[in-house]
């Protein structure tokens, strides 16, 4: 009996030095695998996005230097723009270059936004050129988008039984609102877009939301660590716009609109 | 396990003390003493458990919402750049190759400002309520509009309706002097009023659609208003409202077929 007792705290602190060595080992594992992600995910693009076909031995090698491969990426923007001039819904343009995010209903500029700050992820700064200028030269097509605002602010209103009750019921839109304005927009090729405004914005105010999207990456992040399914990496940009643009972008935007990008 | 307020037995009695009252106060003195270690004692622990506990999840929480972008633009950092500054190519190559990819970027912006018309067109913001008229990328006249509530109304026998204003390129269809507004069922129902048949003298109403009204097409109308006061603000059943004056200017300017945009 008094082995046994003698033994049970040595049990136990072996077991809790056990689960801390285990923690820690899954805890590294998880911090080589964000490391390995992103490094792997270039390789993959640069595979992904390397076409033989689209230029010759020669161009390849002069796409390498970023003045050459900025004028044709731009060639690449605007070709995408044109692409999208085709279809008859609404779609928009983010020249990066020049801080503009432009709104197009059939090629026609109808919204010019000028950006007001810019970050962008270091992804598109360490994969291939002759990659990138093929992934810019077709438009984006978006995925899912998520907001702080609704995309229609729609009032339900049920028939009044006479004018009485009609006279109760005029509609009053309110004008006092103070929202924060965010967009989340993931893109069917591997990109999100993240759009906030440029006003100040209180970082709790829309917790729901900022919570969502950080828990989001990591939920990715932890699936793809257990699966050791393919590297998990989505490069993000992230744009700052007056308050009243993003709203009218939001809710002019079709459900799946498409993007064209110029970086 | 020592019982906390076991000593209270082991407390002295003294039978031949005439003040039990001050014995009493004694004891209780005691006992609160007791008390008051044992609540400290207790506050501390829960104080470290708080701090340690708190520590670790502020760790967690810190690495999956703020750490794991963070680390994977790290990890991106590590990458050597693939981006070269130089060209090894013949130069003559390379300049005929710029100036073959600046004269096709000229052809492609050329072919997407093409899509601008160059005669007068309205850009209407139905986020904003605001217009602006243009002739090519010349500004003619801008200002307020009211546009669509965005409210559904429901009638008695279920049938439902949403006032918001279509989005795209429509065509002005007709140009009216002085219109006269049929009233649709939905306007009687709206107010709690019985709908009356088709051609009843009561659907037509003088002088609520201002001095001109231009069709856009599906029974939508560019028109004028009573309620001033509401211009800028979503309050319509589709239409677009306009004040007297822009209304009178846009009548003049565009002409059938002209295109409205609408965002």
């Amino acid at each position: 009996m008094e082995n046994i007792s003698n033994n049970t705290p040595r049990k136990n602190r072996a077991l809790i030095n056990s689960a801390i060595v285990l923690s820690l080992l899954i805890f590294s594992y998880f911090i080589f695998l964000l490391f390995y992600f992103p490094i792997q995910q270039v390789k993959v693009f640069n595979n992904q996005y390397s076409d033989s076909l689209l230029f010759t031995g020669e161009e390849k090698n002069i796409i390498c230097d970023d003045t050459l491969a900025s004028i044709k990426i731009k060639e690449a923007f605007l070709q995408s723009r044109l692409v999208m001039a085709k279809s008859d819904s609404i779609s928009f343009s983010i020249d990066l270059v020049d801080s503009i995010l432009f709104l197009e209903v059939k090629g026609v500029v109808v919204l010019e936004s000028k950006i007001n700050k810019i970050v962008k992820s270091r992804f598109f700064s360490s994969v291939d050129n002759e990659a990138l200028i093929k992934y810019l030269s077709n438009p984006f097509m978006v995925n899912k988008k998520t907001a702080t605002i609704e995309k229609e602010p729609i009032v339900f209103k049920k028939a009044p039984k006479d004018t009485i009750e009609a006279a109760t019921q005029i509609f009053k839109p309110d004008t006092l609102v103070n929202e924060v304005i965010c967009i989340n927009i993931e893109f069917d090729k591997n990109l999100i877009l993240e759009i906030s405004q440029s006003e100040d914005k209180p970082q709790f105010q829309n917790l729901n939301y900022l919570l969502k999207k950080r828990s989001k990456n990591f939920i990715q992040v932890a699936k793809n660590s257990i699966s050791f399914k393919e590297p998990y990496f989505t490069p993000k940009i992230i744009i700052e716009l007056p308050k009243k643009d993003i709203k009218s972008v939001y809710r002019a935007l079709p459900y799946k609109p498409q993007m064209a990008l110029n970086l | 396990m020592k019982n906390e307020f076991s000593d209270i037995d082991s407390l002295p009695y003294e039978p031949e003390s005439n003040d039990l009252i001050a014995n009493l106060n004694i004891i209780g003195k005691k006992i609160i003493n007791k008390l008051k270690l044992a609540w400290e004692k207790w506050l501390k622990t829960l104080t470290k458990y708080v701090f340690v506990t708190g520590t670790v999840l502020f760790v967690i929480f810190w690495i999956i919402f703020y750490g794991i972008p963070v680390f994977q633009e790290l990890a991106l950092s590590l990458i050597p750049e693939t981006h070269k500054e130089y060209i090894t190519a013949d130069s003559k190559f390379v300049d005929k190759y710029k100036d073959k990819t600046l004269k096709n970027i000229l052809k492609l912006q050329r072919k997407l400002d093409s899509n601008t018309p160059n005669s007068a067109y309205l850009v209407i913001n139905t986020t904003d309520n605001s217009f602006r008229l243009l002739s090519g990328k010349r500004l003619v006249r801008k200002g307020v509009c009211s546009t669509g509530s965005y409210t559904l109304l429901q009638s008695n026998d279920d049938k439902q309706w949403i006032f918001k204003t279509p989005r795209g390129v429509k065509r002005i269809h007709g140009k009216t002097t002085y219109p006269v507004w049929k009233k649709p069922d939905w306007a009687f129902i709206e107010e709690g009023l019985p709908v009356p048949p088709a051609n009843d003298n009561s659907r037509f109403e003088y002088g609520t659609l201002g001095d001109y009204a231009l069709s856009i097409g599906d029974g939508y109308l560019i028109h004028g208003t009573l309620y001033q006061r509401l211009l800028g603000l979503p309050v319509t059943h589709g239409c677009v409202r306009l004040n007297d004056e822009d209304l009178k200017a846009v009548y003049n300017t565009l002409s059938i077929g002209s295109k409205v945009f609408i965002y």
